[in-house]
């Protein structure tokens, strides 16, 4: 899954850190949105969507290995 | 470039962070006292129930320990409950690894010396806790 998480923290010149205390998670878990290494949860996905008042398809897309098939 | 301000912890961070800090306290003292009162009170090798009583007093604190971490588990979030699981699972199969070693070398003739035959549970508990251990420093490297 890609994500536009970095981009839109930089626009408004938040840390990692300042993001994580507005989604009141840890901030290893914005690192690891971020870099892709972890899908977060639909509640999450949703709270970010609203933190950033954008629609959660335009946060979140495909990558080339999500086929939507159940692993 | 990271600088500290985008290396700082989150608020999340250190309110589990106090909250473990609060909660493994009395059980960490706990094992520490019992543990120094089976040495300094029980004798090494004794038989008597009094002294079976005292070695195996620690437990308690374990199993408080124990509870303790359950609930700082409880506190963590999505991403770090899932790092603990899976540090969790290798630590039981590091753990069943050393055992089932430990147990094809007592069925095999072979012949082991040190600290593989004089301390297996010791060593199976090491290796537990250094996979434990080891995979949520690796999956947490990148934040640091």
């Amino acid at each position: 899954m890609n994500n536009r998480l970095r981009e839109l923290r930089a626009v408004r010149r938040w840390s990692q850190a300042d993001l994580a205390d507005r989604l009141d998670v840890s901030r290893q878990t914005i690192n690891a949105v971020e870099t892709g290494r972890y899908d977060p949860s639909l509640p999450l996905a949703f709270k970010i969507a609203e933190l950033f008042s954008l629609p959660i398809e335009s946060l979140f897309s495909p990558g080339a290995d999500d086929t939507g098939q159940p692993q | 470039m990271t600088t500290s301000e985008e290396k700082r912890l989150s608020q999340s961070d250190l309110l589990r962070r106090r909250a473990d800090r609060r909660a493994m306290a009395l059980p960490m003292a706990g094992f520490f006292a019992a543990t120094v009162s089976a040495f300094a009170f029980a004798p090494n090798g004794g038989k008597s129930t009094w002294s079976v009583i005292l070695w195996l007093s620690p437990i308690i604190f374990v199993l408080w320990c124990v509870l303790a971490g359950v609930k700082s588990f409880r506190r963590a979030d999505e991403y770090q409950q899932r790092v603990q699981l899976e540090a969790m699972a290798v630590g039981f199969a590091a753990t069943m690894i050393t055992t089932t070693v430990f147990l094809l070398l007592e069925a095999a003739p072979i012949k082991v010396s040190g600290v593989l035959s004089s301390d297996p549970g010791g060593l199976a508990w090491a290796a537990g806790y250094a996979g434990w251990m080891g995979t949520i420093w690796f999956r947490s490297r990148a934040a640091r």
